[in-house]
């Protein structure tokens, strides 16, 4: 189910400006898809600007998002690897990967998230997935 | 007893953190039923322990309940250690 919806969805990048940069970035094949519109784009951005950076799940891993009502068309992923790594927070450790969820209902995501947090469990796996050079790699590694 | 865990949204983040709950408990041999909701909601419904991030935990107001603050959503050495001596 993860990898999935993550199936052309995986960029990779060396360097990115900044976090807010990283979910724009991130969320830019799902946005040609037509699965999310611009606004849950901002509403993911304010979140994390009311709340904190509680979607750094763990150094390394970030993923940002937002209510289903704030504009999204149908549950999907993206995942941006940063090479370099982006701050999301003065406290947290750089985020490498950016995983952005679009969830289109209250519980068609859960699937995913049950596979992401397994795959989040195995730090080697993790490490290949930060070293990876391209999405091709990353894809076949999930 | 009851477990609510929180986040911002109340379907990433928090339901990341309850199946690390669910995980801890059965390591720990324990039993409880989990749920997570969205911070807005939280403070109406009724737990035994609330866990949410530390930045989430800051923004909730409710007074006179358990609160556990975590630093890392996927840590569950972290998660056991300051859950576990509620349980």
């Amino acid at each position: 189910m993860l990898k999935q919806l993550l199936e052309n969805n995986i960029q990779v990048v060396e360097n990115i400006e900044n976090w807010e940069e990283a979910i724009r970035y991130a969320s830019k094949p799902l946005l040609e898809k037509n699965n999310i519109e611009d606004r849950y784009v901002t509403s993911m951005i304010d979140n994390i600007n009311e709340l904190g950076p509680y979607v750094v799940l763990m150094p390394r891993v970030a993923m940002p998002h937002s209510r289903p009502e704030a504009g999204v068309n149908q549950t999907s992923m993206s995942l941006l690897k940063v090479g370099n790594g982006v701050s999301f927070s003065v406290d947290k450790e750089d985020v490498n990967l950016v995983f952005v969820l679009a969830a289109g209902d209250n519980d068609s995501h859960m699937d995913a998230l049950v596979g992401l947090s397994d795959l989040l469990e195995d730090e080697e796996k993790i490490d290949e997935i930060v070293r990876a050079e391209n999405s091709e790699t990353i894809y076949n590694l999930i | 007893m009851k477990i609510l865990v929180m986040c911002g949204n109340g379907l990433g983040s928090s339901f990341m953190m309850e199946l690390n709950v669910k995980k801890v408990l059965k390591e720990l041999g324990k039993t409880a039923d989990v749920d997570h909701t969205d911070l807005a909601s939280a403070p109406s419904r009724e737990a035994d322990i609330y866990i949410a991030t530390e930045d989430i935990m800051a923004n909730f107001n409710k007074e006179g309940v358990t609160k556990v603050a975590l630093k890392n959503i996927m840590d569950t050495n972290e998660l056991k250690e300051k859950l576990g001596q509620y349980l």
